[in-house]
């Protein structure tokens, strides 16, 4: 499983392995779609007819993957769109430009507050993949 | 399982973790709770958190939890942290990412035989009138130009526009508006994510219930409060919405980026803070009045609406419906306290905790100065919620802070595990609660097993003279996202 949930009194935890930086990225943007409304993304044929460029520097890695899953969640609450799917352009150590690619939606069924930088730690383990925790508030 | 911490007995209900227990603490930890909520509060993160706060540059006296105390992200929920004026820390983590979540109480003249055939359809016609649940918005639609003015003005902005009571006014924690709120210090996405956002619960554990009152404790503070047995009131919980989250955010982000400047490295970075009077912290706490304004004007509107809809079902004359108190449970407050019998000026961070100020407090409205501060404790959707009145010890303890609710001690997952969303429902009809929510998935989120024992948390802060108990609430109709 590239993302799994493990239990959290309130709120929820998620841990994210990837063989890439960029595959723990993109498998963070699934889960948090997921989250926000199940199948969302898997539903039909993916049809992302909405798209927004995103830019982003950050003081390291495991900020940078915070502060880009924060961005992907204010745009969601603002476009009122699920976003499933990311093209990076660069994704560097502490910088990126990708293209997020989603779908419009009415409502959703969970609210993520905040990712929060709670036990997050972008780092590579000694089997060779990349892996975080993330903490999102509820 | 959290680690295992050294704790000291204070009192009957009161533990200290020492100073000892960790090298970085600057202040010891106390923990309000009687012995049986105590492996609940151990279970998790919670001590190992309230370590990491009472490792904070300026922290006073002991960083405190309340005995909903539940392991958070960085801050533990159910917290009281100050830190000294004005060059302590501020950080955003101690005040949570939903700035000025709240609760205030609306009391009808209506009794429990007034309403008992038509608290269904008053749950009804409430659930289409308040809109609740994730990306729903409201139907008060705000400009760049207007939102400004809402953030400036809080719950005195829905009262100009026809959306509020004038003497709802009197009684909001701060009057409903912290007057150095600085529109120009929150982010335009923050505004954004705000502008149909008036008027809405959202979801999670945010509700409006109607209440019938099944006992009071105290018949001098009942009656001060204009509480009486069987009255039907509605109590309301929610906050700043996406424009609070995103203030916290855009600010954690930042703090996180500078604190370095500062000689500041955190155990945690959600722990992430500057000095008080830095830049940076004088911005956060800026935008921060700034959000907290939103949430007022927010329950405001939604107290508007709970009037219309009270008219329609119940023929009930808006102007009938007062308000008994407002508190604000995640916020950071200026505020006077003793430091070692002095009078201090501290800053007070409550994230998951009640302002409780005591009798005679000159910023609790004349009404009610002589009982102490009303004080709402929402329990979960089948049990009951509570009405206290702050004490005198919550001033000389708890940095004039009790409880703000049950909290939780079930993850959402084993809570779904447990119960399912439509037994939960049906059973609770039965109890004769009727539930209007939009997935069951988040029924049996919130189900009652997953919070503690509320009465056991109540009794706690009674017991510790914090807040005195005034009333218990049975919920008969919930709205929830």
């Amino acid at each position: 499983m590239p993302y799994s949930f493990y239990p959290h009194t309130a709120d929820i935890r998620l841990k994210v392995t990837g063989s890439t930086r960029g595959e723990v990225f993109g498998l963070a943007v699934q889960a948090m779609a997921d989250l926000i409304k199940e199948g969302f993304c898997k539903k039909d044929k993916p049809d992302f007819s909405r798209e927004e460029r995103l830019e982003l520097k950050s003081i390291d890695g495991t900020s940078l993957l915070v502060d880009f899953l924060s961005e992907v969640l204010t745009l969601s609450h603002i476009r009122k769109t699920i976003f499933c799917d990311v093209i990076f352009d660069t994704l560097a150590e502490t910088e990126l430009k990708a293209i997020l690619r989603g779908k419009a939606t009415d409502q959703f069924d969970k609210d993520i507050k905040a990712v929060t930088y709670h036990e997050a730690e972008l780092k590579k383990s000694e089997n060779g993949q990349w892996e975080s925790i993330l903490v999102f508030d509820i | 399982m959290s680690k295992e911490y050294p704790l000291n007995r204070l009192g009957p209900v009161l533990w200290e973790i020492p100073m000892s227990a960790h090298p970085a603490m600057r202040v010891p930890g106390h923990i309000y709770c009687r012995e049986e909520l105590l492996d609940a509060i151990r279970h998790d993160r919670a001590l190992e958190q309230l370590i990491n706060v009472a490792s904070l540059p300026g922290i006073q006296r002991a960083a405190i939890v309340m005995p909903d105390a539940h392991e958070g992200y960085g801050f533990p929920i159910g917290g009281v942290a100050a830190t000294r004026w004005p060059d302590g820390f501020i950080s955003p983590g101690g005040i949570g990412y939903d700035i000025n979540c709240g609760v205030r109480l609306l009391l009808t003249p209506l009794v429990f035989r007034d309403v008992e055939n038509r608290v269904e359809a008053f749950s009804k016609d409430l659930y289409s009138s308040v809109p609740s649940g994730t990306g729903k918005g409201g139907d008060v639609l705000l400009n760049l130009n207007e939102m400004n003015a809402v953030l400036r003005q809080g719950a005195a902005w829905a009262v100009s526009h026809q959306l509020g009571e004038p003497e709802d006014l009197e009684f909001i924690e701060s009057n409903g508006c912290l007057a150095n709120a600085d529109p120009e210090k929150v982010s335009e996405q923050a505004k954004r994510r705000g502008l149909d956002q008036l008027g809405t619960i959202g979801s999670g554990n945010h509700f409006v219930e109607m209440d019938r009152i099944s006992a009071i404790f105290n018949d001098q503070a009942a009656a001060a409060f204009g509480l009486s047995q069987d009255q039907i009131v509605i109590l309301i919980h929610t906050g700043s919405r996406g424009l609070g989250h995103q203030v916290a955010t855009d600010y954690l982000r930042l703090m996180v980026n500078v604190m370095d400047q500062y000689g500041f490295k955190p155990r945690d970075r959600e722990l992430a803070g500057v000095p008080f009077n830095a830049p940076e912290g004088q911005s956060y706490f800026n935008a921060m009045a700034a959000a907290a304004n939103f949430a007022w004007c927010n329950r405001e509107i939604i107290s508007h609406k709970i009037r219309q809809s009270l008219q329609r079902v119940f023929n009930l004359n808006p102007g009938h419906v007062k308000l008994l108190y407002d508190v604000a449970h995640n916020i950071a407050k200026i505020e006077d306290h003793p430091v070692a019998g002095v009078p201090t000026k501290l800053i007070v961070h409550r994230k998951g905790a009640t302002r409780a100020f005591g009798p005679g407090h000159l910023d609790i409205p004349e009404k009610y100065r002589a009982i102490g501060q009303p004080v709402l404790i929402p329990g979960s959707m089948g049990t009951s919620s509570f009405v206290l009145a702050g004490a005198p010890n919550s001033m000389d303890s708890a940095f004039g802070s009790t409880c703000h609710g049950a909290g939780r001690k079930l993850s959402r997952t084993a809570a779904k595990k447990q119960v399912g969303g439509p037994e939960l429902k049906e059973a609770l009809r039965k109890e004769g609660i009727y539930i209007q929510a939009g997935s069951f998935g988040g029924i049996a989120e919130e189900a009652p097993l997953a919070y503690k024992d509320v009465d056991l948390v109540v009794d706690t802060v009674h017991e510790a003279g914090l807040a005195i108990k005034v009333a218990r609430l049975k919920p008969l109709a919930v709205i929830k996202g």
